[in-house]
């Protein structure tokens, strides 16, 4: 008798435990929570030593997404990389990521990037300084880091190649030597000339930009080719 | 013996600069000035930034923008050493902030003379050069001594 009952208690605790299981599933299934507790980050956080500085470097599929060189809040540049780190593998554990779920936007007055909408990094002004940017198009830079390395799926990389084209003053329109273009080679065959851009700079600096171009006119229309820029000058000795 | 160097690189450091220094008319020959007393990498290192702002400006005026960042870095020539002048770079900031010169290497061949110009890690040109990947020359800059 008693052990009837003892049965009857435990098929009881069983069904229980299953309409659980099955009422509270996780999203993703049991199976994802257990593999995701047991899996491996995917995203680290380091120290490193550049230029001379210690800095933090968060690091996914051994690129460096973000590399933190200020103190700020009372974490040092390791420990603000580290919860970089902690937070975006908080968004991968609830599934993967898109690049929707990639965005930028600003909190509490400063510019972030934000993964699922929840923050993963500040691009503070600090930062921007270092980089010679503004916050905003650090926030923009560091999002698109984010969607390339961990989003989107490797992008071959276009072969790369070299031609000489003339160098054209945009002043005059005259060929004034020639320049080594170096680029992608599906851009590499727009470009036309090199048009250049003459100026000086409190009378002892004279400047001249030199733009990859996709035509030769250049007084009237610089239109630059992307992705391309001179890596050597051609002159005639005369 | 060694602060007797120090010391006496100070003296000629003053003497330079009470020599040169009050000759400067404007701001405008100030640069002239620093570059026969310092050198082109001393001018480089302080008025980088406001050259670089100018090219950009300029580049601006006729429309043309660079994605990325920009900066003045000095060249260097690979082959015989010293400065020679001054370059403006342009790529992602990670690898632009990498970037300490611009190596010079010269080749004539016939009666073309081609410079390769090489964003590169280090001002020293005796050091191993590593090259910069994915930063091109973006604009040259000559000194008028």
């Amino acid at each position: 008798m008693m052990k009837n009952r003892l049965k009857i208690v435990l098929l009881l605790m069983f069904a229980c435990a299953a309409l659980y299981m099955v009422v509270k599933t996780p999203p993703g299934g049991w199976a994802a929570l257990v593999s995701a507790a047991f899996a491996q980050d995917q995203v680290t956080a380091r120290e490193a030593v550049v230029a001379g500085s210690t800095v933090g470097e968060v690091v996914a599929n051994n690129e460096v997404l973000f590399r933190i060189r200020t103190s700020a809040g009372g974490y040092t540049p390791l420990e603000r990389a580290q919860l970089m780190a902690d937070r975006l593998n908080h968004s991968l554990n609830t599934g993967s990521l898109t690049a929707d779920d990639i965005t930028t936007g600003r909190v509490n007055g400063q510019d972030v990037v934000l993964a699922k909408g929840q923050v993963i990094a500040t691009a503070d002004s600090a930062h921007a300084t270092l980089n010679r940017t503004t916050p905003i198009q650090l926030a923009n830079y560091w999002a698109t880091r984010v969607e390339n390395i961990m989003v989107r799926a490797p992008v071959a990389v276009a072969p790369v190649a070299e031609k000489v084209v003339p160098i054209i003053s945009v002043g005059s329109g005259t060929r004034v030597g020639g320049a080594l273009v170096t680029g992608a080679a599906d851009r590499l065959k727009d470009v036309k000339a090199v048009a250049q851009i003459e100026g000086n700079f409190q009378s002892a600096v004279r400047v001249r930009v030199l733009v990859p171009v996709s035509t030769e006119n250049v007084v009237q229309n610089i239109s630059r080719v992307p992705e391309t820029s001179v890596t050597g000058l051609v002159d005639l000795k005369l | 013996m060694a602060s007797y160097k120090v010391v006496a690189m100070a003296l000629v450091l003053v003497f330079c600069l009470m020599v040169f220094l009050p000759t400067v008319a404007s701001a405008e020959k100030l640069i002239g000035q620093l570059l026969k007393v310092f050198g082109v990498g001393y001018v480089v290192s302080h008025f980088g930034g406001q050259i670089n702002s100018f090219i950009n400006n300029l580049s601006g005026q006729r429309g043309v923008t660079w994605e990325g960042t920009t900066k003045v870095v000095p060249i260097i020539s690979v082959g015989q050493g010293g400065y020679i002048g001054a370059a403006q770079v342009q790529g992602t900031p990670d690898k632009v902030s990498t970037v300490k010169a611009v190596g010079q290497v010269e080749a004539t061949i016939s009666s073309f003379r081609g410079r390769l110009l090489v964003p590169v890690n280090t001002t020293n040109p005796t050091r191993n050069l590593t090259r910069v990947k994915g930063v091109g020359v973006s604009a040259l800059i000559d000194f008028k001594i």
